[in-house]
């Protein structure tokens, strides 16, 4: 039965909710449902909701996978749906609100399990390692983190939190990946990344491993030390303040893009956070060159930082006289440049749901290169090559349309409009 | 593991179990954990395609010592636990399942409920998306709406229609309703109308206006002024050559049928009649009739034909037999000499009265052995007007007269007194709402419906309808002893149930030539045999029309770089396409075999896309995939032809209504909607629908499509195109 959380979560209204429910503690005729419940968000909600949700979606996802051979993905309701991860007995739901497009639901179900194991290890290891309590308070980080950092757009893209490139002075990109590259030189350090405020400054790691770094900052701070950190640390020297080094788990796929080993990130917590992957070989002392490591990129990263303060606009939001909403999203690298405001008003809402239709499409079918849709508010365009998607409205008054085909309706003119207007974002759809 | 490489569709339909059917408790895998359930939901397969492979978990065969059971009897105890739970969520959770997908898409589940039915649709081949799945089984209960009528309204009388105890007859149940998907299905796949939903005509004004007039005379006429036509009227009779339509003539009398409805009895004659889209102009032999099995639902006789007065009286169902037919026959309508008109063409030619087709008195008709070119008739429910007021599920008759294989001539009927049918449709509308203000906490007056129900009651005198009305009555609108909510709605369930039975009672027990009414048979076979002498010249000539009704070469000059185009008025539901004939016999300009087939697919992904997006509010679409640019356009006229302004259209969810026309016509709610902003005017919606080489500049294509739009709107206008 899953116990209430010591940090009560703020809720919110897309994210409704998330359980993970071991079947293996419910197998006899008397074992209620309640034991089989590990985790259940939000914490408040009634035991007997919990076991009926728990009870149903389990049933269900049995009796499909009896039908299908395998169990469901994804589970809709009217107003409801889950996106579903089953691993033997260990079964994971995620609810959010039905405007949510299913594969992103489907993603921040995958993204929650992988920041949980990141830190954890497999789900079967973790319980057996550490007690249900200490696992509900990880838990409830990561959703608390997920929510708190999740704009409209990151529901559409899952993409992650990177700096505005186009405000940032290329020169200091270019230092940032020079220190990391200077850092990879250092013995059995395979990758790193850069971040300032919680944004990618330069990553050379693959984007889910970035994802779950970034997500490192604000879940692990001021915090318990995590499992077996204390151990790794009382190896040999105390290491310099503000500097951690943490085990990860990270999974197959991520280990082949790292050189095929198992890896641990170092975690270095100056203001601009340094986080570098090191491979772990067995009786390794690695202190030493953990403090070298510091002392030398130290000096280079406070640099990194002032300017990077200088640099960026202290205020965020966009200007007042916008005249279009763009959104491009490099689907390689995952990171997203938009200048929507924080706050969308009704034409952000109507290109975001323009944006979250077409973006399905475009995963969909492969050769779908370009579209424009109209409605009597609004009209969106889009187009898309193998590396990037781009979309485009304008938020001057469409003029008055019958909808009837018509040469003159500007809704025809907006790839034209894009390419010009987009150029000054560094978007070149020419 | 059985290979489930090559699965395909399986459309079920399961009731809510009955929570007073008591019995033993049932628990399904975890799913009633804690929870008694009635009994186990009961399941229908309707419709599967043979290469259905499912899984069947180890065990259970061998514990049952046969071997494995039957695809619909695994699939009913397989989906028994997802019914069971739909239901439980709806009674705890106030919402219920809609859609289960399974990794990548491989396995797609829609479900639906319907009231107290729950209808899954299973897809497991990516060859149909939800939108394809979910309107698969909108249709489904609309056929089902369409064969049972006002039954449908109560969930225990259609759970025995759609589950008959007799196993034989349950088989003919789901065969029929198997066929009659199967077909839709193939028509959907096929044929560009039933993509689109909307009729195509065959373009030959002539022979539409000749057939028109055959049609009037020879064939309305000819059965409104037999003598020997035994209380039934014709009201629309048409011909078809494949699914296309020929020429279409409704009596004057007869209320407007709408576009969705002729869709329907298109979709009906092609399950009687299938007919294979490749031409077959030398094969003049009429098509073998589908076994009887499937054509007719049999319903359970409450007595034999023969006796039909003893049983009538002996019958403790309800006692219709004392009903009096006349108090519900409307007065005749003064209109109805006057001259004729067609719904779809202007300016028809009026009918003489002086033309009458002399019936002769042969009293052998029933001996005559059945021609092979045997007509089939159909008892249906249609929603019409009459008298300017809307009546829901009015019962008809479908008579197909087969001309030649590919080509029939349909006649609907309607009984003169349909009084008994729009009372009870109107009694049990008026308790529908009344229910739903009791449920709502409302109080229940509906003075006007408690007259009605108590003139219905006395004129019909059986003893257990009156006595349910009284107490429902009692617990209603008596105001000394209101019972409580849930009384009433016990009580309003019984009375429903009572009017449904007197519903089936009367127009479900009696079949076309079961005892129901039934056009003479000489009759029929005068029509079917004056109509094959008018046609015989040109039926070779249509069968291949058919194949190439309109050609794409008359538009490449005007229109270069135009590969496709469907153009529908969604007002009268008239398509406009160029035939895309992809089979081996014939060629279009685009070829034939690979090439048409992959514009093929390409207009079908348009059409699905359109719809999608139109489904999210967006009425304009332009997208290019590969080597097309695709462009979808919808927009609002008045009578005149002058275009409308767009408005916002409504943003629908997932698990909505599909757009769609069969079943619940989405163009039709569209237009009322338009219209309560433009109520002084006539309101008309139209559709485009292009495909163009993706060399072509965006505002070419646009410029283009606007020309075509024009073009095609102005060849609409002439009579008889």
């Amino acid at each position: 039965m899953a116990t209430s959380a010591t940090t009560q979560t703020k809720s919110a209204s897309w994210w409704n909710y998330f359980f993970l429910y071991d079947g293996s503690k419910v197998k006899e005729e008397g074992d209620p449902t309640r034991a089989g419940i590990c985790y259940f968000y939000p914490a408040q909600t009634l035991l007997d909701r919990q076991e009926l949700l728990c009870g149903q979606i389990a049933g269900v996802v049995h009796c499909v996978s009896d039908v299908s051979g395998s169990p469901p993905t994804l589970i809709r309701l009217r107003k409801l749906k889950f996106a579903v991860k089953v691993d033997g007995d260990y079964l994971w739901a995620l609810g959010c609100a039905v405007e949510l497009p299913d594969v992103s639901c489907k993603q921040f179900l995958h993204q929650l399990i992988g920041f949980f194991s990141f830190y954890n290890g497999p789900v079967s290891l973790a319980y057996k390692n550490c007690s249900q309590e200490e696992l509900s308070t990880e838990w409830d980080t990561f959703i608390e983190q997920i929510l708190e950092n999740t704009s409209d757009l990151h529901k559409i893209f899952n993409s992650l939190w990177n700096l505005d490139r186009t405000k940032v002075e290329p020169l200091l990109l270019l230092k940032a990946a020079l220190i990391l590259q200077t850092c990879q030189r250092s013995p059995h350090i395979l990758a790193g990344c850069i971040l300032y405020k919680g944004l990618i400054v330069s990553t050379q790691l693959p984007p889910s491993l970035t994802a779950k770094v970034l997500l490192h900052r604000v879940a692990h701070h001021a915090k318990r030390p995590p499992p077996r950190a204390d151990v790794l640390q009382g190896r040999g020297t105390v290491l310099p303040q503000n500097v951690q080094v943490m085990p990860v788990f990270v999974t197959k796929q991520e280990a082949d893009s790292l050189r095929e080993f198992p890896v641990e990130p170092k975690a270095g917590s100056v203001f601009t956070g340094l986080c570098l992957v090191r491979e772990q070989l067995e009786g390794q002392p690695s202190d030493q060159s953990q403090h070298g490591l510091y002392h030398s990129s130290l000096a280079s990263l406070n640099g990194l930082e002032v300017h990077l303060k200088e640099t960026l606009p202290k205020d965020e939001a966009s200007p007042v006289n916008r005249t279009y909403n763009f959104t491009h999203y490099d689907s390689i690298q995952n990171v997203l440049m938009a200048n929507l405001p924080p706050v969308a008003t009704a034409r952000d809402q109507r290109f975001l749901q323009a944006v979250n239709l077409i973006h399905s499409d475009f995963a969909q079918r492969p050769a779908l290169y370009e579209v424009t849709v109209r409605n009597a508010s609004t009209a969106v365009y889009a187009c898309c090559s193998p590396v990037q998607e781009t979309y485009f409205q304008q938020l001057a008054s469409p003029a008055r349309s019958s909808g009837f085909p018509s040469p003159q309706d500007g809704a025809f003119g907006l790839s034209g409009k894009a390419k010009q207007k987009l150029l000054k974002h560094g978007v070149n759809l020419l | 593991m059985p290979d489930r490489g090559g699965t395909r569709t399986c459309v079920s339909v399961g009731f809510r179990p009955h929570p007073e059917s008591g019995g033993h408790v049932a628990r399904s895998r975890g799913l009633t954990r804690n929870r008694g359930i009635g009994l186990p939901a009961s399941c229908e397969v309707f419709g599967h395609d043979p290469s259905l492979q499912l899984q069947w978990p180890r065990g259970r065969a061998e514990a049952q010592g046969r071997g494995l059971p039957a695809l619909e009897d695994r699939l009913s105890t397989l989906l028994a636990p997802v019914i069971i739970s739909s239901m439980t969520m709806l009674e705890k959770l106030s919402d219920t399942y809609t859609c289960f997908s399974t990794a990548s898409d491989n396995y797609l589940y829609v479900l639906h409920l319907f009231e107290e039915c729950l209808f899954i649709a299973i897809n497991g081949d990516h060859t149909e998306n939800e939108g394809d799945l979910r309107r698969k089984l909108h249709v489904l209960k609309y056929l089902v709406e369409v064969h049972f009528g006002l039954v449908t309204v109560d969930s225990q009388l259609i759970r025995k229609e759609l589950r008959p105890p007799d196993l034989e007859r349950r088989n003919q149940v789901w065969a029929h309703f198997q066929s009659l998907l199967s077909t839709y299905s193939r028509l959907r796949e096929q044929e560009q109308c039933f993509a689109v939903e909307a009729v195509e005509r065959l373009t030959h004004p002539q022979l539409c206006e000749l057939c028109v007039e055959a049609l009037e005379r020879h064939v309305v006429q000819a059965v409104n002024s037999s003598p020997r036509r035994p209380g039934e009227e014709a009201l629309h009779a048409f011909l078809l050559v494949h699914s296309k339509l020929l020429a279409f003539y409704s009596s004057p009398s007869a209320g407007s049928l709408r576009p969705a409805d002729l869709l329907t009895l298109i979709l009906l004659v092609q399950n009687l009649y299938p007919s294979n889209s490749v031409a077959q102009a030398d094969d003049a032999q009429p098509p073998p009739a589908r076994p009887r099995s499937s054509q007719n639902i049999p319903v359970q006789q409450p007595w034999s034909p023969g006796s039909t007065h003893q049983a009538r009286r002996s019958s403790t169902e309800t006692e219709t037999d004392s009903f009096p037919e006349e108090y519900f026959t409307p007065a005749p309508s003064p209109g109805e000499q006057s001259s004729g008109s067609t719904i779809w063409l202007e300016g028809g030619t009026p009918p003489s009265d002086a033309v009458q087709i002399q019936v002769g008195e042969d009293t052998l008709q029933t001996l005559l052995p059945p021609s092979p070119a045997a007509s089939r008739s159909l008892r249906i429910f249609l929603d019409t007007t009459i008298k300017d007021s809307y009546c829901r599920m009015v019962p008809h008759t479908l008579y197909c007269l087969p001309l030649w294989p590919g080509i029939n001539m349909v006649l609907l009927t309607k009984s003169t007194s349909n009084g008994l049918a729009l009372a009870l449709a109107q009694l049990l509308d008026g308790f529908t709402q009344l229910e739903k203000k009791i449920k709502e906490g409302q109080e229940a007056r509906g003075t006007e419906l408690r007259q009605r129900m108590d003139k219905f009651v006395k004129n019909l005198g059986g003893q257990e309808i009156q006595s349910t009305w009284l107490e429902f009555k009692t617990k209603a609108f008596s105001r000394s002893e209101p019972g409580s909510c849930r009384e009433l709605l016990q009580a309003y369930r019984k009375l429903k149930q009572q009017l449904c039975a007197i519903y089936r009672f009367s127009f479900l027990s009696t079949v076309p030539g079961q005892g129901g009414p039934h056009l003479p048979q000489p009759l029929q076979d005068q029509a079917q045999k004056l109509m094959q002498e008018k046609l015989a010249d040109w039926k070779d000539f249509l069968l291949v029309k058919s194949q190439r009704n309109i050609t794409m070469v008359s538009y490449l000059e005007d229109f270069p770089g135009l590969v496709h185009f469907i153009y529908v008025d969604r007002t009268t539901g008239h398509m406009v396409a160029p035939s895309l004939s992809i089979s081996e016999k014939t060629s279009s300009e685009l070829g034939k075999g690979p090439l048409a087939a992959f514009i093929k697919t390409k207009v079908w992904s348009l059409i699905r896309l359109a719809r999608r997006y139109l489904q999210k509010g967006y009425t304009t679409l332009l997208f290019r995939e590969g080597d097309f640019c695709c462009s979808y356009f919808l927009w609002f006229e008045n009578e005149m032809g002058y275009k409308l302004q767009i408005i916002e259209v409504p943003v629908l969810s997932d698990n909505s209504v599909p757009i769609s026309v069969l079943g619940e016509d989405y163009y039709r709610k569209l237009l009322c909607y338009y219209s309560k902003s433009h109520p002084a005017e006539t309101v008309r919606c139209y559709e485009l629908l292009a495909l163009h080489l993706s060399v072509i500049p965006t505002d070419v294509v646009v410029q283009q499509a606007g020309e075509l739009a024009r073009r095609l709107w102005e060849s609409s206008r002439i009579p008889l195109l």
